[in-house]
């Protein structure tokens, strides 16, 4: 019990309250706290990605923030994805695309697109590649995936359009 | 996975005047400040990160103030992200290499976390923002609570491989730049195995300013080639006042051979960094119109 802290804040809307140590990596908290295992441990290095999270709408690697971190903060986890209306489209688009196969890059490459999808950037092959540089596949050779954002994006502005 | 959890210890300062009373404990001996962690956490995953204190500082608002100008004179604070960076107009309008070295960081993730202090402080010889740092011949302030505020020069920050003009028991608070003359020219140039998450194996960043093709003013700095980032300064002295042509640039190439002595390791040899810079010199120079 030596040095822990309690650290309270949400994950995809729901307050979360836990005890541990601050150095522990919110990864591991996230998995074994919260039993939220969607967010994977790919490299524990920041170089792949699976391990990507949003903090107040931003794009992390998790196994690269001490849990001390996460006081007072918005999480998004890939669990909290398809709540999101563009979340759920860009889910769809990977599915429809092939862009997943074994699915261990797939919870980071769905937070990098939507961080992409929302930025209202240009969907070009150069720029999705670059958003996406952060998160490793070893099934795919990446194209599906790309395609998978490029559709999401159209379809997202095709919703926006109608509704607006 | 991390080894006896608990023995590591993170103090949370309740705002900035209370980080620099805990810097001041045991003359900041011990103290590790922590941000952005996107180093700290790689050396802590792989076991090199033995237990100590950290201080975390990443919800200090005074060292948060992002980037402002003031006057000719551009001050970016020490939180401020590689993100914030590189989107920054103000930086891409008067520090393109510095706004492109922080789109070169990593990837997203990494420079939405990754910060310009962490960037100097860790002081890696391959630290991408670095040689534009200096280059663009920036101001370090850094403050504590026995000596208050201070400056250093960047050039006079590195000492040696990881060794710091900065003391155990001061922060930095903010980098500043003065804003050049819009006739400056620049270059930067990041040399690695991949577009993106890859450590440089040779990196320049170069400013010059012309007048009928006659050196007004220049900087050539580098990383990746030295147990620190570093300004070629005998070579610029070469250069200054001389006009450009095929010879100076074939000259400056012999210089470069003359002034640095990269070393063999895990990312690349010698003969290849020299090489190379060679290369980026010769286009610098080639790319100046």
């Amino acid at each position: 019990m030596e040095n822990k802290i309690t650290i309270k804040f949400v994950t995809n809307g729901d307050a979360q309250e836990v005890l541990t140590w601050p150095m522990k990596r919110a990864l591991d908290v996230l998995r074994e706290d919260l039993k939220l295992t969607g967010t994977k441990e790919g490299c524990g290095e920041g170089e792949c990605g699976a391990c990507s999270i949003l903090i107040d709408g931003v794009l992390v690697n998790s196994c690269l923030v001490p849990v001390l971190q996460l006081q007072g903060k918005d999480i998004t986890t890939i669990e909290g994805v398809s709540a999101l209306k563009s979340g759920k489209i860009i889910q769809e688009c990977f599915q429809e695309s092939g862009g997943t196969q074994c699915g261990i890059c797939t919870p980071g490459m769905v937070l990098a697109s939507l961080c992409f999808v929302q930025s209202k950037q240009e969907p070009s092959r150069e720029r999705i590649v670059e958003a996406l540089a952060g998160n490793l596949c070893r099934c795919t050779g990446y194209t599906k995936i790309i395609t998978a954002v490029e559709t999401a994006c159209k379809r997202v502005e095709q919703v926006e359009t109608n509704n607006g | 996975m991390v080894e006896r959890l608990e023995k590591y210890i993170m103090l949370q300062p309740k705002d900035y005047k209370h980080l620099l009373a805990l810097l001041a404990i045991d003359n900041g001996k011990k103290n590790v400040i922590f941000a952005g962690g996107t180093d700290l956490m790689v050396q802590f995953h792989s076991g090199h990160l033995r237990p100590q204190r950290f201080i975390n500082i990443a919800h200090l608002q005074e060292l948060n103030q992002g980037i402002m100008i003031d006057d000719q004179v551009v001050h970016i604070g020490a939180l401020t992200t590689h993100a914030m960076i590189r989107n920054h107009s103000s930086i891409q309008k008067n520090f393109p290499n510095l706004s492109h070295a922080a789109s070169l960081v990593g990837a997203a993730a990494i420079q939405n976390r990754g910060t310009i202090a962490g960037n100097i402080v860790n002081a890696s010889p391959a630290g991408d923002l670095l040689p534009a740092l200096l280059a663009y011949e920036a101001t370090l302030e850094v403050e504590s609570l026995q000596r208050g505020k201070r400056s250093i020069p960047y050039p006079k920050f590195h000492l040696g491989y990881k060794k710091l003009a900065i003391q155990e028991d001061e922060v930095l608070t903010r980098v500043s730049l003065k804003i050049p003359s819009s006739d400056r020219q620049h270059y930067y140039r990041k040399v690695g195995t991949r577009e993106a998450q890859s450590i440089s194996k040779v990196c320049m960043a170069a400013t010059i300013s012309t007048v009928n093709r006659e050196i007004q003013h220049i900087a050539i700095a580098l990383a990746s080639v030295a147990p620190t980032p570093l300004r070629l300064q005998r070579l610029e002295g070469d250069l200054l006042g001389q006009k450009i042509s095929s010879s100076l640039i074939k000259d400056a190439l012999e210089a470069v051979n003359r002034d640095i002595s990269p070393i063999d390791d895990i990312r690349s040899n010698q003969q290849y960094r020299l090489r190379v810079t060679q290369n980026l010199v010769q286009d610098f120079l080639e790319s100046v119109h």
